[in-house]
């Protein structure tokens, strides 16, 4: 590549490439049972937390469970009173929006334990403490999944050179028979 | 800024489907064996630098390009823009398939408008006026995107004033940066190849048939 311009461009596309290392831009939700309460964080593609982030949520049916906000960490927690599925809608208010769903599974069998003795109060207890291990598992599985890697940018800009280079035969041929 | 679903009613997202197809067919037109290369490392940087993350206090935002791409393309920036934003939906789930339409809209007219605005005073400045030309042009297509974003979240329910407040300031940084980077690589360009600046209008083409 003689060309000085294309030879920069080039280089340049590839620094940023290799400097696209954060997410890009997006809101995130993730939500789990711990004990009793549903807790759920919000954060930004680049994992910063999601403050005053208005949060809905639904249940199987489609009613109305909770309202609220996240927390200066990005944090909300609301106690299920059902074990149904639940669906959890965080808005940005500024274009983002994103929905996850906690299948009923997730919540415990007893969902106030307090008020029930003998062989659930031992359910409840160990359904708090896994829950305890497993989620913060779950968060960063959540958040290995969204990642974007370098594959991805580059899988992309070749998928724009292909249907360019597509485009430019298409233009040949059609100035061809022209 | 990638518009998600679910926020903006049917109206909004069909209107700004058809307009950003019509917009799509006549870049499309104005592309030739020429041009073409110049369309692909513009679309492939407009697709890199919005993973490019700019902290900004508690939040962050990313880089759009969007005042380059449009000063160098004109017509072009909307297939450009739209290949981009397709793949951004694609692969990394930004934005959504209903809000495609609209999202080249908010991304390709701020685009346009910095065309018309600064094109022709791209092709006559030298030196450190090519700077300010392009800082200019580089600044005014993200106030544009912003004001333009927040216009079509209205339609989707939000108090204007708020909303349009709000972006504004979030990216007042991107605005600074965005200029930096638009008044180099305009004045880069203008020294090693001043015709990367033609191109984009449909008289030209008009002109040569």
């Amino acid at each position: 590549m003689r060309d000085r311009f294309l030879r920069v461009a080039v280089a340049l596309l590839a620094w940023g490439t290799l400097n696209a290392s954060a997410y890009a831009h997006g809101i995130h939700l993730f939500a789990a049972a711990k004990g009793d309460v549903i807790r759920g964080k919000v954060t930004y593609s680049d994992g910063k937390p999601a403050v005053s982030i208005d949060i809905t949520v639904s249940d199987s049916s489609g009613e109305l469970v909770a309202e609220l906000m996240t927390d200066e960490l990005g944090v909300f927690e609301f106690t299920p009173t059902e074990r149904v599925r639940h669906s959890i809608v965080a808005d940005g208010g500024d274009g983002h929006r994103v929905e996850f769903t906690l299948e009923a599974a997730g919540l415990p069998a007893v969902t106030n334990p307090a008020t029930v003795q003998g062989n659930s109060d031992l359910e409840a207890l160990i359904h708090e403490a896994v829950s305890r291990q497993i989620n913060p598992l779950r968060e960063q599985l959540d958040v290995h999944d969204r990642q974007v890697r370098i594959r991805d940018v580059i899988g992309g800009i070749g998928y724009i050179v292909g249907f360019m280079g597509l485009l430019a035969i298409l233009k040949t041929r059609k100035g061809k028979a022209a | 800024m990638h518009i998600a679903e679910g926020i903006l009613p049917p109206a909004v997202l069909v209107g700004g489907a058809v307009v950003a197809g019509a917009a799509v067919v006549v870049g499309l037109r104005r592309i030739d064996d020429e041009n073409i290369v110049k369309v692909s490392v513009l679309s492939s940087a407009f697709f890199v630098a919005s993973l490019i993350h700019i902290p900004v206090g508690p939040a962050s935002v990313h880089l759009l390009m969007i005042g380059l791409t449009g000063l160098l393309l004109g017509w072009m920036v909307f297939p450009s823009v739209a290949v981009a934003l397709l793949l951004h939906v694609l692969m990394f789930g930004f934005g959504g398939f209903t809000t495609l339409g609209v999202n080249i809209l908010v991304m390709g007219l701020p685009a346009l408008c910095t065309y018309c605005a600064f094109n022709s005073a791209a092709q006559r400045f030298d030196g450190t006026w090519i700077f300010v030309v392009g800082f200019a042009a580089g600044s005014f297509s993200v106030l544009l995107g912003a004001i333009m974003l927040s216009a079509i979240l209205v339609t989707g329910g939000e108090a204007f004033t708020a909303v349009a407040l709000a972006t504004l300031l979030a990216h007042i940084p991107v605005m600074a940066i965005e200029g930096f980077v638009t008044g180099w690589a305009v004045s880069f360009l203008r020294k090693v190849r001043p015709s990367a600046f033609e191109g984009g209008l449909l008289s030209t083409l008009a002109a040569e048939s």
